[in-house]
């Protein structure tokens, strides 16, 4: 079943055109990204799903339901998670969490039972009593997320949910995303970390300019869009120079990466056993050798000639 | 049992009102210290002059004279009974002036001759002309009253027909005619103020009711309007409006328990503010039920004139900025500190269409002057019709 139908939706500032007749789905039990930029029109898409915000011009299915004139029904199926916290900082996690069940018309029981079950599974059970104003952010951002689960949504829009947070909790948080997956929740997260669109999503939608420039499975994407593997040499330093004019002579393509020299391979496996030959015999034996499988950030690169990197400075 | 958004909107309210240290200073503590700052500096119920006194006559007209000066609450009498004594508590700074009452003086008085009073005041100018001037005006008041009373006597045993100059005159053009000599300049005792007092502000000051209808209007401005204004601001600020916006609670509902919220802030703000002041000034209030559709009504209009501003801002920031910028400015022209007349006609005529001066013009006119449904209905009327249109525009 599909679970969020989007179909030329455009949303205007003035002048300014934020989306640019955006179309896709995302199935049922999916984890869907949106990846791109700061400025891409991921935040705008994702409020206008949530009803936060009108488009211009579009339309928004959730669940067969039109999100604009059912707006009630649909509210009830989807869990909102913006950038910010969206928690009250002089209020306990408890009074936080317990408002937004009012806002969901729960019972008190069954927002207790829910609470038990959630902190479970987010580890939030320390700290749910102190007052949000003295928790870290990866715990702010575990109340935050626990209150839009809270009323178990079938579409869980979560905005950027982990930016600013180590890689380590970064990791914990995908753990909690799979495990919302598993519970039965549909996902739709933005990011602007490649990996992290590449690691979680089973599909991804990259965005640039208000507009989404490819869509599918990151694997597809890196084969269709990522060009060639790379293999990455590191000589020693000092003969840097030596080692790029001796690969030059074997016609290779070749770049500058770093200290590294990178070399584009259809078959890297093949040709790293005769980079090292062919160094050694000169005197040059690398220091170390790297494959380099295509990323969604070369796919980013190929598709909008910028590399993501300088789009996000 | 069901959560209802409604409670749950006005209780987080509530909650994140009282637990806001700053909030709390600048809702509460600062109105109280303002008032307890302006009222022990220009009025209170504490006499204005201390004089010492030594009593040479002893007779009953001195001590009714002196009964009657120390009951006027603008003078603290201290008796002594040597007058070295009492010059020395005066020299030393104690006292403003030293009264004498001479012996004779009761016996004068009802032998119908002069009596003589000495009186001695501080070097410092101010104290001197205050203190005198007050004296001058009870001394004035005292031998009217006595000049009255013995009119009275005189009149209880003159014979109806008095012979003079050949013919006879009746009783009543005598009396009419002696009451002409005896016409004084009548002096009121409550008027008698220090130099510095004698502006329309201080009294307006020194009034202790007004202060509870500062309290009440405070509140309003402060708590209704700005803190309204300030939590919805901080909402959008903090982006939680978007989850209220994102959940399927209506819009309605959110507004009613802001109202509600901002409702229990306000009314527990009033209740805190009055009580603390009643108890520091005890001043004499004509309290009255119409007093309760005044707040009401400006508690809803300042809720929802804060909103307003909200829903009018380009953003948070600037709607925080404009409403507590607007609040300083009509605390100064609604007639809060100072009475209207004190403003220039373009600032009066501004101030006549905020709905907070008539939230102060109702409790002043209700509470100090004692006045009825007069002077509440125009200010309900326009308190009401401050708030209704905006709601409007909000939703």
């Amino acid at each position: 079943m599909i679970a969020l139908e989007v179909e030329g939706l455009t949303k205007m500032y003035g002048e300014v055109r934020a989306l640019d007749f955006i179309s896709f789905h995302v199935n049922e039990g999916e984890i869907f990204g949106l990846l791109g930029p700061n400025g891409s029109g991921k935040t705008t898409l994702m409020e206008i799903i949530a009803g936060v915000r009108a488009p211009t011009s579009g339309s928004v299915k959730v669940f067969g339901l039109d999100a604009l004139r059912e707006r009630e029904k649909v509210s009830r199926l989807i869990g909102f998670n913006p950038q910010e916290t969206m928690l009250y900082g002089d209020l306990s996690g408890w009074e936080n969490l317990r408002f937004v069940a009012s806002l969901y018309g729960m019972d008190d029981r069954e927002f207790r039972r829910r609470v038990e079950e959630l902190s479970e599974i987010l580890g939030t059970k320390g700290f749910l009593d102190k007052r949000v104003s003295k928790l870290s952010g990866g715990q702010r951002r575990r109340i935050s997320l626990m209150a839009s689960v809270l009323h178990s949504p079938h579409l869980l829009i979560l905005d950027e949910p982990t930016v600013g947070l180590d890689p380590e909790a970064r990791r914990d948080f995908w753990e909690v995303i799979w495990g919302l997956r598993d519970e039965g929740s549909t996902i739709l997260l933005s990011t602007h970390y490649m990996e992290e669109a590449d690691e979680l999503c089973d599909r991804v939608a990259i965005m640039d300019k208000g507009r989404i420039v490819t869509l599918g499975e990151p694997e597809e994407l890196k084969r269709r869009y990522g060009g060639t593997a790379k293999v990455i040499v590191y000589p020693r330093l000092r003969l840097i120079g030596e080692a790029e004019r001796a690969l030059r002579v074997m016609s290779l393509k070749l770049t500058r990466m770093g200290d590294g020299l990178a070399v584009d391979t259809e078959e890297p496996e093949e040709l790293v056993p005769v980079l090292i030959t062919s160094l050694s015999s000169r005197g040059l034996e690398p220091e170390r050798i790297e494959i380099r499988s295509p990323t969604l950030e070369d796919v980013f690169l190929n598709l909008t000639g910028r590399p993501l990197a300088e789009v996000m400075e | 049992m069901k959560l209802n958004p409604i409670i749950e909107v006005a209780r987080k309210d509530m909650l994140s009102f009282f637990r806001s240290k700053s909030t709390l200073f600048w809702t509460l503590t600062f109105p109280l210290l303002m008032m307890l700052l302006f009222s022990s500096m220009f009025g209170g119920r504490g006499a204005m002059f201390t004089i010492a006194v030594v009593d040479q006559d002893g007779g009953n007209v001195s001590k009714a004279f002196l009964e009657d000066l120390n009951s006027t609450n603008v003078t603290r009498l201290v008796w002594f009974s040597s007058e070295s004594d009492a010059k020395e508590y005066v020299m030393d700074g104690r006292a403003d002036a030293l009264l004498i009452v001479p012996r004779g003086f009761s016996d004068n008085l009802t032998s119908g001759l002069t009596a003589e009073l000495r009186f001695y005041t501080s070097e410092d100018p101010q104290v001197r002309t205050a203190v005198t001037n007050m004296l001058n005006g009870f001394v004035d008041a005292f031998s009217e009253e006595y000049r009255a009373r013995a009119l009275a006597i005189l009149e209880e045993y003159m014979p109806p027909e008095i012979p003079a100059g050949g013919r006879n005159l009746s009783r009543d053009i005598v009396i009419s005619f002696l009451r002409s000599f005896g016409k004084p300049v009548r002096i009121r005792i409550a008027s008698i103020t220090k130099p510095e007092l004698t502006s329309e502000t201080a009294a307006y000051w020194k009034e202790e009711g007004h202060w509870i209808t500062v309290m009440l209007a405070y509140t309003l401005i402060f708590s209704g309007m700005v803190g309204a204004a300030s939590l919805l601001a901080y909402e959008k600020l903090l982006g939680t409006v978007k989850r209220l916006i994102a959940s399927p609670a209506s819009r309605w509902s959110l507004l009613a328990g802001k109202l509600l919220g901002g409702l229990a802030i306000l009314t527990l703000s009033q209740l805190i503010l009055v009580l603390l002041t009643i108890l520091w000034l005890r001043p004499e209030l004509n309290w009255t039920p119409l007093i309760i559709p005044v707040v009401i009504a400006g508690d809803l209009a300042s809720l929802g004139l804060g909103l307003l501003v909200v829903e009018l801002s380009p953003n948070p920031k600037a709607a925080s900025e404009a409403v507590t910028t607007v609040g300083i400015m009509i605390q100064f022209v609604s007639g809060l500190y100072f009475p209207l007349s004190f403003l220039p006609d373009p600032l009066r005529a501004v101030a006549e269409i905020i709905p907070f001066t008539w939230a102060v013009k109702a409790l002043d006119g209700l509470l100090v002057m004692g006045k009825g449904l007069e002077s509440v209905a125009a200010p309900v009327i326009s308190l009401a019709s401050a708030l209704f249109p905006r709601w409007a525009e909000v939703e």
